[in-house]
């Protein structure tokens, strides 16, 4: 700011040092590993403080109590969150879901991927075109996608995905709690601290989020997506009746899948089967579909988030 | 103002309002922070600023226009703290301060606007923009940035100085900004 004092009449100048300052911002984001944990913890941070300085406000005036009221009203109604069109019992089902997923366990997940073709856009979508929208031409670079893959979760916290390199082998990206890895060709190819996920094609619902939060992205849910269906039902496969939630998305601007699809087990509310449709991946031209099916919650090795067990698999 | 504060009425399905303000915190921060930092520089100023922005808005929550961007809204009270972080320390404020910091909200918006989840994904053609500048200009840039050497590390290693190195720099980031324009990340300007 000080060289911009420097030509407070010079317009150009000023614009000019500014965006210097700015690439300067966006670089230090770019380059810094540490930066989406760090900011997680700066909010995190400023909402325990917000919740610590709201205890003793029990005993405020009541005046108080109602611009508090008001103010929580005005947030609800802004986010356009869509519990207040929502019946109770489907905000129940999505957080008994979102609580299964959370509890303490490992469970293990196909996912399969398939390319779906993007519909025009409907009338009166005025959206903006976006880059690259009418560049679908191009030759597709074989990358390491999402169909066939495995993934294995252990309460909520570790991950491991299993999925095919197209340039052969397996790659395995996981973390263990502490530090997350990559295992190409049977060696380790990069750690790094923290959940990140670099390099894993992710549905847009899912990008800032690690890959398998499967809990925040359901969180999400809440508050960019509307109920559609909420029912008892089996799998189109057959089999048992399962909890069934249909949710699409509120509007083209919000980031993610066009619906979600969950079915979840009647009385644990572990997600059988979720379904992200029209879903933009990471890498991906093409909208897709993108379909978890529960295989299996049995425990796994308790080293199985690591990268020990794996390194030696071709 | 914590959810348990609230009546059932507001606070349906047990989603507090304090949550959602956090997912929504979540979303913003990555470009709050981008606008403090090329605002403010210093990294400790960065912080405190960035908490207070949020510990203002959640106290003018009623204020929110639900038709403006959450992002923006954020970044407006965002500048009005750094004017006065400006003011508490001292230095003098001139006119074109408001002006500057009306442009930086622009960028910023501009950058939100382009394709991506993520500041990251948004971002990630600066990348690109790195790897095509001269070596003069990107040898400087990623030892500063990638590899986090401060300017006096990066003059002693390239038989420089750490004014030269500073211009260099300066000069990098101004040539990056051109390059995110025919990106169209950035706007040209009229």
């Amino acid at each position: 700011m000080n060289r911009m004092k420097s030509a407070p009449d010079n317009p150009e100048l000023q614009a000019a040092t500014a965006d210097e300052r700015l690439v300067h911002a966006l670089l230090t984001h770019l380059y810094d590993e540490q930066s989406a944990q760090h900011r997680r913890r700066r909010v995190q941070r400023v909402v325990e403080a917000i919740a610590a300085s709201a205890r003793p406000a029990r005993r405020v005036a009541l005046w108080a109590r109602r611009a508090a009221y008001a103010a929580a009203a005005m947030l609800l109604a802004a986010v356009g969150i869509w519990v207040f069109n929502t019946p109770s019992r489907a905000m129940a089902s999505l957080n008994d879901i979102i609580g299964a997923l959370a509890k303490p366990g490992d469970r293990t997940y196909h996912i399969a991927m398939q390319d779906l073709d993007e519909p025009p856009p409907p009338e009166g979508d005025d959206r903006p075109p976006r880059p690259g929208d009418g560049d679908r031409s191009g030759p597709r670079i074989p990358r390491p996608g999402l169909d066939d893959a495995t993934l294995y979760l252990r309460d909520g916290r570790q991950y491991l995905l299993v999925r095919r390199d197209p340039n052969g082998g397996v790659i395995y990206d996981g973390f263990d709690g502490r530090q997350s890895w990559r295992i190409r060709r049977g060696e380790l190819a990069e750690t790094r601290q923290g959940p990140g996920a670099g390099g894993i094609p992710m549905p847009a619902l899912m990008a800032d989020v690690p890959f398998s939060d499967l809990h925040q992205t359901l969180e999400r849910i809440k508050v960019n997506y509307t109920l559609e269906r909420l029912d008892e039902t089996a799998l189109p496969s057959g089999g048992q009746l399962l909890r069934h939630v249909l949710v699409r998305r509120n509007s083209r601007q919000v980031k993610g899948p066009e619906t979600i699809e969950i079915w979840a087990d009647l009385h644990s509310g572990l997600p059988r089967r979720i379904v992200f449709d029209r879903a933009k991946i990471q890498g991906n031209i093409e909208p897709c579909r993108v379909t978890l099916d529960l295989l299996s919650d049995k425990p796994l090795a308790t080293d199985w988030f690591t990268p020990a067990p794996h390194k030696s698999r071709p | 103002m914590s959810g348990s504060d609230l009546p059932a009425s507001l606070a349906p399905g047990g989603i507090e309002p304090l949550a959602m303000f956090e997912i929504l915190a979540n979303e913003n921060a990555d470009s709050l922070t981008a606008f403090l930092r090329a605002a403010v520089g210093d990294a400790a100023a960065v912080d405190d600023l960035f908490q207070e922005t949020l510990l203002i808005a959640w106290r003018k929550i009623a204020e929110f226009d639900r038709a403006r961007p959450f992002g923006a809204w954020l970044r407006g009270i965002a500048r009005r703290l750094v004017l006065m972080h400006y003011r508490k320390s001292g230095r003098e404020v001139a006119l074109g301060d408001e002006r500057v910091l009306e442009h930086l909200d622009q960028r910023v918006s501009q950058i939100e606007h382009h394709s991506g989840d993520t500041l990251d994904e948004k971002i990630v053609a600066l990348k690109d923009c790195v790897e095509r500048l001269e070596p003069l200009y990107r040898q400087p840039i990623e030892l500063h940035y990638q590899q986090n050497r401060t300017t006096q590390w990066i003059a002693e290693h390239l038989a420089s100085t750490s004014d030269a190195v500073q211009k260099q720099l300066q000069r990098a980031r101004l040539q990056l900004a051109r390059c995110l324009e025919r990106k169209g990340i950035l706007s040209r300007p009229e």
